[in-house]
């Protein structure tokens, strides 16, 4: 198994990612509690967020920083959801697709594991080493399992935003009827 | 946890620090470009040679694998280099206590308008139409270039005693004295 391949790249970028969001949550934790001013400022951030509207569906979105900003956001969104169950469906139906860069004998690669890993966790490192290509796969749909979750609150607000909607037009709807 | 604190006010000043929430779309874009110019130098520099295939189209011309290749490219590209892009940026007043009450248009256009300066356009295009333009029907000033901002800014900086506190120039003083 080659872990120099460009297509694990995705992969060890979430990783880093994930390791220094971590990192800088630790540090955020163990940091003095902030200031007094910072606290009424941070504060009046918040009252000047709920006053901007009168209901839920405004403050959601004043929250994101408008209507044009949030747009953009649920698009993002949207898009990495797509991006997600296109690499899983990828995943599905290519699995006995040849791709050009696999080798004539990338089906006997199996014949030569690698021992040190095969070690460590011999039934894992053995079905990566039998579905080089599958495994290759699924590390980019974890990626886009990182980036779906990196966009959920955008997705919660979006459907808080929808069901608002929602029960505004319900009532208009029952009256009508 | 991470996406409970991203729900946080994009309004947060600047002075306040970084939070997590704030550093979340910039993991998110470094993301998503990362996983583009791998797609890009897999599949899309192919295209431009004669012998090289993309890497992830499969030889046995299956369509729909075809398909989903290119369609994960085309909405890459939109999420990745688009809506970054094109994304209007959220107003944060320099000083939360004295915030612009129109922000100025250089501070939340877009980054791609900021670039090629088309947060212009329509004074331009005002003045095109009319033979002067009024001082009201200039744009606002933003408020990262007030005097009052700047001087709180540079002042701080360019006060002798915060030079002398610096630690390189203590150590430039102790080289120049040994």
């Amino acid at each position: 198994m080659d872990y120099s391949d460009t297509l694990l790249v995705p992969w060890y970028l979430a990783w880093c990612s994930i390791a220094i969001l971590i990192l800088h949550f630790c540090y955020e934790f163990i940091r003095p509690k902030y200031s007094t001013t910072q606290a009424r400022e941070d504060g009046q951030n918040g009252l000047d967020a709920q006053r901007s509207g009168d209901g839920r569906f405004q403050n959601c979105v004043a929250a994101h920083g408008g209507v044009r900003i949030f747009a953009f956001k649920v698009a993002r969104s949207v898009c990495c959801t797509l991006l997600l169950g296109l690499s899983v469906a990828t995943l599905l139906i290519g699995r006995s697709a040849v791709y050009p860069g696999d080798r004539p004998d990338a089906l006997n690669h199996y014949r030569e594991p690698n021992q040190v890993l095969m070690n460590l966790i011999p039934n894992v490192s053995r079905w990566v080493e039998e579905n080089k290509r599958d495994f290759m796969q699924s590390t980019v749909c974890v990626t886009f399992v990182s980036v779906v979750d990196f966009s959920a609150p955008v997705i919660a607000n979006a459907c808080a935003v929808i069901r608002e909607l929602a029960l505004y037009a319900l009532p208009s709807r029952q009256l009508l009827a | 946890m991470l996406c409970l604190r991203a729900n946080s006010s994009p309004e947060r000043s600047k002075s306040s620090g970084s939070p997590t929430s704030s550093w979340l779309p910039i993991h998110l874009n470094c993301l998503l470009l990362g996983t583009f110019v791998v797609y890009c130098i897999r599949d899309l520099y192919p295209l431009c040679t004669y012998q090289l295939p993309p890497l992830d189209a499969p030889t046995s011309r299956d369509p729909i694998l075809v398909y989903l290749l290119w369609t994960t490219i085309s909405i890459l590209f939109v999420v990745a280099i688009v809506i970054p892009l094109g994304m209007p940026r959220a107003y944060i007043p320099i000083n939360p206590d004295d915030p612009s009450e129109v922000p100025a248009p250089e501070q939340v256009c877009s980054i791609f308008s900021f670039f090629i300066w088309s947060f212009l356009d329509p004074m331009v295009f005002l003045a095109y139409r009319n033979s002067h333009l009024t001082r009201d029907q200039l744009p606002i000033l933003a408020d990262s270039n007030k005097a009052v901002n700047l001087r709180a800014k540079i002042f701080p900086v360019s006060d002798i005693t915060y030079l002398l506190r610096t630690p390189i120039f203590m150590f430039y003083v102790r080289r120049t004295a040994s």
